[in-house]
């Protein structure tokens, strides 16, 4: 098991930079980031004073030498609009998205593995059109047509919900289930066709035959054998989810570190732009590990591979 | 089975409880106090002290908490005091500024000729701040006495009062930075304005009030202005219409029709400060055009070309398809007294438009029905307006007079970076610009970088262009104006089309007046 871990954790490092190399180079290709930020009026010789002043005159090998020596020490270096480091800014926001996506993830397995397991259940039924349906229309809409549809009726004609920020308990309902219905219809289609097949096998006849409740046999039996291919969907989906975030945050005026990140790419802030992607990058191999880790829990199998 | 559906009933049952609690109770969560206004903002906003960020949004919040020298009047055509009770030219080169007497900060430390000093001292050396070249003009400053202040400059700066009340101007405590750390100050400034940030969540939320202790008198039209951080326009809107925001800077014309038969709410045109310019490429030696399309000869190199252009395109049809927007041949907002009224307008744009001049000037530079001039021209899809659609306008307009157009719309990023920062534009490109009188004859001489999308090298334009920024006599200043828009008219390498106008949504409960120049700094609304 500790091997197992091991090995996962050392291949987390290697992909970890990996993501460094690539997004040190990414918003390097886009060009000078100087000659990118510089106010209209800065003649040449102000731009290469601040490209000095940033550091950005030496060759690109031992730039990237210098942000990795102080990255793996948590300084990105400073926000290049703001003069501040730019993991304040980074660290400041990401409670915000981590909030935004653990509560969607929630919303998502709480909507789409009962209506999954009910459809496969009572495959055929109206239920299972009307689930299959949704699912089918909840992966179709994007994430921010159904946030600004939600604003229009619950905040525009409802006035029940505010329709930006995060001050209160009621800002996190609508960018929660915008973000989780995408999620959920996709979750859902897994959940059913996994269940079905499990529903198919020998051993779910045999308890049956054996007079076992139902109950009994689609929660015990069946969905636990049916959980692998769900939880490697969900440990995919919870990426999406934070990737996802980019779009709701923005929508709904959510400060976390998606709409940071649009904020920093529209202003051209390396800085914050490097320290964010890379975290998102680890959050997501985080979240890997950790599904990896759960599937030994739920297959032995894999454990003794 | 029973006992399963009664298990689904209680999850039910729960589930709707807390949702019907979290609705009622929702509409607390943004009722209004009677004198607060809430002002919608794009943001980003990543600091507070002022002359570190370039962003003009940024210091619509600076200017609640944070007085300057001396103020541009809302409608362009002079100076108000604030800080500097008055001002005078002692010499062509000197400026002396009485000081305000009894004026403090925030927190009672006093203001003095030696604060003043401090603050410009620190704008015109600190190299990485972004406003910092706005303020090269500036050599020495000296406190003659508390209240005398004694700025010299490189030699004549006609625009000094102008650039001394631009952006970075907000005079900033200079014991509290020392005491607080700069870091510390971005997040918790202090300032001398008629309003306190009294509640600070970054990037989101920004609540000031009314400060009894400015020098001017508590502000009286409103106690509490909330800017609230809402990047998506369509969600400004909603949060509009919805009553949780009181104004909105842009409302777009989609939009325009719904807040407009809102019954609480109207909408006020003000000017952007921005215009759409077509950008025409005069030579291919400056940005990297030649890099990507090595040999590539445009045919708005030839002068001729670029005026066809110009008398092609009928800028009040371009006005319309944009929405809101006043035609004009300036590069500035026609508010300024430096921009001659016949460039201005309707009638400035009919005179303009003459496609039978268009022909004959195509005729003149070697083309014909059977060779006709090909352009490639690029745009955004959207930036500020309706880019993509204006484009399509003037493509249209184009081929009538007999271009052949290649139109390439790219959204916003790709433009950016790959055609107006790299200067890889190729014959037209379609880009919003804002400018000054003083800044502007610096964008059209020879020593302007190379790397920009737009060049412009013509030793007696820029002559007549540095003869302007030196020119102390306004008269004179005047004549050297109008000389210098003749030149800019007939390089025609920068094409504006339209001043364009905001569409200001706000509830009937407050009275506002936006400024000439596009600044929101809402130091006179009144709440009703």
């Amino acid at each position: 098991m500790s091997t197992y871990i091991l090995n996962r954790l050392a291949q987390a490092v290697i992909v970890a930079l990996i993501v460094s190399v690539v997004v040190f180079l990414l918003v390097r290709l886009k060009g000078d980031p100087i000659e990118l930020i510089a106010p209209p009026e800065f003649t040449q010789e102000q731009i290469q004073g601040l490209r000095v002043a940033w550091g950005l005159d030496k060759p690109l090998n031992v730039q990237y030498a210098v942000f990795l020596s102080r990255a793996v020490k948590g300084d990105f270096g400073d926000s290049m609009r703001s003069k501040r480091p730019a993991i304040e800014f980074v660290l400041d926001k990401l409670p915000f998205t981590f909030l935004l996506a653990g509560v969607s993830a929630i919303l998502a397995l709480l909507i789409s593995v009962p209506l999954g397991v009910l459809s496969a259940v009572r495959r055929g039924s109206f239920i299972d059109l009307f689930s299959t349906s949704a699912a089918t229309v909840g992966a179709a809409m994007p994430n921010f047509w159904i946030g600004l549809m939600l604003i229009l009726f619950f905040s525009v004609n409802l006035r029940l919900l505010p329709a930006f920020g995060s001050e209160s308990w009621q800002t996190i309902l609508m960018p929660a289930l915008t973000l989780s219905l995408g999620v959920a219809a996709r979750l859902a289609r897994m959940t059913r066709s996994a269940m079905l097949e499990v529903l198919g096998q020998d051993y779910i006849r045999t308890g049956r035959a054996k007079g076992l409740a139902d109950r009994l046999v689609i929660y015990r039996h069946a969905l636990k054998n049916a959980a692998i291919p769900v939880i490697t969907a969900f440990g995919l989906q919870l990426g999406f989810l934070l990737s996802g975030s980019v779009v709701v945050e923005q929508v709904f005026a959510w400060p976390g570190l998606g709409r940071l990140m649009i904020e920093a790419i529209g202003t051209r802030d390396i800085a914050i732009i490097q320290a964010g992607v890379l975290w998102f990058s680890m959050t997501v191999l985080a979240i890997n590990l950790v599904v990896d880790v759960v599937y030994t829990l739920v297959d032995p199998r894999i454990r003794y591979a | 089975m029973r006992q399963r559906f009664a298990r689904f009933a209680k999850f039910s049952a729960l589930l709707i409880v807390v949702l019907i609690g979290g609705l009622t109770a929702a509409p607390q969560a943004y009722s209004q106090a009677p004198r607060t206004v809430t002002i919608a903002h794009p943001g980003p906003i990543y600091t507070m002290d002022s002359p570190v960020t370039w962003f003009g949004s940024t210091h619509w919040l600076t200017m609640l908490m944070g007085d300057c020298l001396l103020w541009r009047g809302p409608d362009l055509k002079g100076y108000v005091p604030m800080l500097a009770e008055k001002w005078e030219n002692t010499a062509p080169d000197r400026w002396r500024f009485t000081i305000r007497r009894g004026a403090t900060f925030h927190n009672g430390e006093p203001i003095n000729a030696e604060t003043i000093k401090w603050n410009i001292d620190r704008v015109r050396t600190r190299r990485d701040f972004m406003v910092n070249p706005q303020w090269q003009f500036i050599k020495d400053t000296v406190a003659v006495n508390e209240t005398t202040l004694e700025v010299i400059t490189d030699g004549p700066k006609p625009y000094t009062e102008f650039d001394i009340s631009f952006n970075g101007c907000n005079v900033l405590p200079p014991r509290y930075i020392a005491q607080v750390g700069e870091r510390e100050f971005a997040r918790r400034p202090i300032g001398s304005g008629p309003f306190r940030l009294v509640e600070i969540r970054e990037g989101e939320r920004y609540v000031f009030e009314a400060w009894d202790g400015y020098w001017g008198g508590r502000p009286r039209g409103v106690d509490r202005i909330v800017y609230q951080v809402i990047p998506d326009q369509a969600t400004q809107v909603a949060a509009l219409l919805s009553g949780q925001v009181d104004l909105v800077p842009n409302v777009g014309v989609t939009d325009v029709g719904r807040v407009r038969s809102a019954p609480n709410l109207k909408l006020i045109a003000g000017s952007s400060g921005n215009h759409h310019n077509l950008i025409l490429r005069t030579a291919n030696y400056y940005g990297d055009m030649s890099k990507h399309y090595p040999n590539y000869l445009p045919v708005t190199v030839k002068k001729d070309v670029r005026q066809a252009i110009s008398a092609a395109l009928d800028r009040r049809v371009l006005a319309k398809v944009q929405g809101f927007a006043t035609p004009s041949l300036a590069r500035v907002t026609c508010e300024y007294s430096d921009v001659p009224r016949n460039f201005c307008g309707d009638k400035a744009a009919a005179e303009e438009f003459n496609p039978g001049r268009a022909r004959r000037l195509l005729e003149r530079a070697g083309y014909s029905a059977t060779n006709k001039p090909t352009v490639f021209f690029d745009t955004s899809n959207f930036q500020i307006g309706n880019e993509k659609e204006v484009a399509e306008a003037i493509k249209a307009q184009l081929e009538e007079v007999g271009f052949v157009v290649n139109l390439n719309v790219m959204d916003l990023a790709s433009y950016n970076t790959t055609v107006t920062r790299t200067g890889r534009n190729r014959d037209l490109s379609l880009v919003p610009l804002g400018g000054s009188p003083s800044l502007v004859p610096l964008f059209y001489r020879c020593e302007w970088p190379r790397n920009s999308f737009y060049h412009a090298c013509d030793r007696s334009w820029q002559q007549v262009g540095n003869a302007i920024l030196k020119e102390m006599d306004a008269k004179k200043r005047g004549e050297l104006w109008a000389k210098w828009w003749s030149f800019f008219r007939d390089q025609a390498g920068t094409l504006p089309l339209y001043e364009i106008q905001r569409q200001y949504g706000m509830t009937q409960r407050i009275d506002w007046k936006p400024r000439a120049d596009g600044w929101i700094t809402p130091r006179e609304i009144t709440v009703r």
